[in-house]
This record gives C-alpha cells, sequence and structure tokens, in this order.
C-alpha cells in the first residue's frame, strides 16, 4: 500500500515538472520588464524627505560646533553635556540623511533601464548592505551616554562613510552610463521614425537624395559614437563599487565626446525633417 | 507436539502449524488488508500536483525577471504616419539626451561631516 503511494506521488511529482517548461515558454514569450511600472512621486517624495533632512543637520552642525568649541574653552561638566547632546542629535541626523540618500540612489538605480542588470542588481545589494550598516552606527550612537563611546562610534563609522562615497560614485557612473545608453537606443529609434515618415512623404527627387545623404551623415555619426561609448561601459561594468570622485570626474570627461555626437545627430534629425 | 508424516521428510515449523487444529490461539487479531482508498489518492495527488506547479511558476517567473530586462526599445518603432508623432518621439529624444549631460549631477554627494566627535 505504502509503495503504490509513493510510486502514485511520484508519477503525480512527474507530471507537474513536466510543465515547468511550458510555464517557462509563456514567461519568455511575454518578457514583462516588471520594473517598468515605477511609482512616479516616490522619488520625488524621498527627494523632498532629504532636503528636510539636510536643513535640519545644516542647523545642528552649527549647534554642534558651538557647543563643541565651549566646551574645549571651558572644558567644565556642564559644556561637555551639551557638547553630547549636540553631538548625538548630529550624528543621528546624518545618519538619517545618509539613509534616505541611498534610497534616493537605489531608486534611481532600479529606474534606469539602460544599466544591465549583473550590474544594476549587486550594486543595489551594496547599497543596502550600506544602509544596514548605518543603521546600526545609528541605534549604537543613540544609545551612547558618554564622551568616549560617542567619539569611538564615530571613529568606527568613517570606513562606513567612506565605503558609501565609494559606492555613490560607482552608482552615480552608471546612472550616467544608463542615461547615455537610453538616449543612445532612443536616438536610433527615433531615427528610424523619422526615416519611415520621410519615406512616406512625397518628395522630389532632389529632395530624396538630399535627405538620402543626411540619412547617410547621420549613419556615420551614430557608427562613430558606439568605438568610444562602450570602453567606457565596460570600464565601468567591470570595476564594481569601485568608485571616487576623481573617477566619477573622468567619466563625465570622458563621456561629454559620447554626448556631444549624440546632441549632432538630435540636430541632423531636426534638419531633415523639415 | 510437532506433526510427523509418513515421509519423515516433512516437517512443518511449531510457529506455523499446517492444520487449523494445531494452531495456537493468537493474542493479537491478524492485520486485515487495507482496502486502497482511491478518493484519498485523487485528493493527494491533485494537492501535489497543484503545490509542484506552484513552485514551477514561481521559479519560471522569477528567473524571467532576475534575468531578462527588455531595453527601452527593443520593439521596433511602428512606422510613424503622423508629425505630430514625430514632435513626441524628437521631445522624448531630448529629454532623454539632457538627462545623459556628464556635466550635470543632479545628485551629489551629501555634504556633510565625516568626523564628528565631542573631543578634538
Amino acid at each position: 500500500m505504502a509503495k503504490r503511494f509513493a510510486i502514485f506521488l511520484f508519477i503525480c511529482v512527474c507530471v507537474s515538472v513536466s510543465w515547468w517548461p511550458i510555464f517557462a515558454q509563456e514567461s519568455a514569450a511575454t518578457p514583462t520588464v516588471v520594473s517598468q511600472e515605477f511609482d512616479p512621486t516616490k522619488l520625488s517624495n524621498l527627494q523632498n524627505i532629504y532636503f528636510s533632512l539636510l536643513e535640519q543637520y545644516r542647523a545642528q552642525e552649527q549647534k554642534y560646533i558651538v557647543a563643541k568649541n565651549q566646551y574645549l574653552q571651558l572644558n567644565t561638566l556642564a559644556s561637555q553635556e551639551l557638547a553630547i547632546k549636540e553631538t548625538r542629535t548630529l550624528l543621528s541626523l546624518r545618519a538619517d540623511a545618509l539613509m534616505v540618500y541611498i534610497d534616493i540612489l537605489d531608486e534611481q538605480l532600479n529606474q534606469s533601464k539602460g544599466i544591465p542588470l549583473e550590474n544594476k542588481n549587486p550594486e543595489r545589494i551594496n547599497l543596502s548592505l550600506i544602509k544596514e550598516k548605518v543603521r546600526v552606527h545609528k541605534t549604537k550612537v543613540e544609545s551612547a551616554q558618554d564622551r568616549l563611546t560617542l567619539d569611538q562610534e564615530s571613529e568606527n563609522f568613517i570606513p562606513t562613510f567612506r565605503e558609501l562615497e565609494s559606492h555613490t560614485y560607482y552608482t552615480l557612473s552608471l546612472i550616467k552610463v544608463g542615461y547615455t545608453q537610453i538616449a543612445f537606443d532612443k536616438l536610433l529609434s527615433t531615427r528610424d521614425a523619422i526615416k519611415n515618415y520621410t519615406d512616406q512623404q512625397e518628395l522630389s527627387a532632389t529632395k530624396r537624395s538630399e535627405k538620402e545623404r543626411g540619412y547617410e551623415e547621420i549613419q556615420r555619426t551614430i557608427d562613430s559614437i558606439d568605438p568610444v561609448f562602450s570602453p567606457i561601459k565596460n570600464d565601468i561594468y567591470t570595476a564594481p563599487g569601485n568608485g571616487s570622485l576623481a573617477g566619477y570626474s573622468q567619466l563625465s570627461q570622458r563621456l561629454n565626446p559620447v554626448y556631444a555626437q549624440i546632441n549632432k545627430v538630435i540636430q541632423f534629425l531636426e534638419e531633415i525633417r523639415k | 507436539m510437532i506433526p510427523q508424516y509418513a515421509d519423515n521428510q516433512t516437517f512443518f515449523s511449531e510457529e506455523e502449524p499446517l492444520f487449523t487444529e494445531h494452531q495456537k490461539k493468537r493474542a493479537i487479531r491478524p492485520l486485515e488488508p487495507r482496502k486502497p482508498n482511491t478518493l484519498l489518492f485523487v485528493c493527494i495527488g491533485v494537492i501535489v500536483i497543484c503545490l509542484v506547479s506552484a513552485i514551477g511558476v514561481t521559479l519560471m517567473n522569477r528567473r524571467t525577471t532576475t534575468n531578462t530586462q527588455v531595453p527601452e526599445d527593443v520593439t521596433p518603432t511602428p512606422a510613424v504616419q503622423t508629425s505630430n508623432q514625430i514632435d513626441v518621439l524628437m521631445s522624448e529624444l531630448k529629454a532623454a539626451a539632457q538627462s545623459a549631460d556628464p556635466t550635470v549631477n543632479s545628485l551629489p554627494f551629501p555634504p556633510v561631516l565625516e568626523q564628528i566627535k565631542v573631543s578634538q
């Protein structure tokens, strides 16, 4: 009886698993981009919260500086208590601002369609891990009561702060490359659409050959973009998490010619339309 | 008592006497063979098929979403019929190009102090 039941179960499982390729085909036939439906207000809400926190941080920073200088000058217990209080508040606000900033970075990265998932997803994971470290830091800061503990926790946070800086500039690099990719893809589809449109128009032979030469020039310009853009993408995609302000500035300089060529093609397309 | 037979070679185990009159009354009644419960089998089979199918659908969907990201313009742009549609496409293209401006950084790193201490 047990044997018969086991055989029956095995047959059921085999039958069910045999349907999986059908499910896979259905999924593959309709490749929906899950991340296309973004909440348009989420990013602007986050930005509003971020700017509000930054304002609070700046105000608190002034109080912190005053309290700290007072403590360093007077060196009394009362001034020390005040300095501890203001330092704790400032550390907490800094943590809040950093966490919201990470959320903004993450959301921008998520919404950018020009970045391959194999580059986007690991970076999103890295950002969430850093955010967790910041959250833990905030918890420790808020429970710290004395000067030494507070200073120690502040010192311990510096590596995480630098790690966040590095990942910030890498994420910003990814986002910038993603936007450039989107612009390039859009350029190709818009060029095709305009070409279809002009092909439908009734034009004189002279006009038509003029437009054909225009399209040839556009094609040459488009062809010149990829040899410059591909190495840039390759450098960014093969150096995950390795970001810095200097690196980001360098990326901007390297992308300038690509951006210039894209604008040139846009200008050509405007002319061809006339 | 073990029964003896004419050939003097046939023995039956005392534990399993052949003749009923030699069988001892057993304390435990032997188990009756269970009748297969067809309805139970069918119910369990349906549940198993549904569970395994659900797992399969979840796995296939997850594989699709994590491994595929369709670029924005993977579908061929249909032949544009009107000038207005061209205008819309050009506006979108210019907006996309503006976002790609490498000289603009809309998300600078937060202007916060790296070191915040009570003491020096």
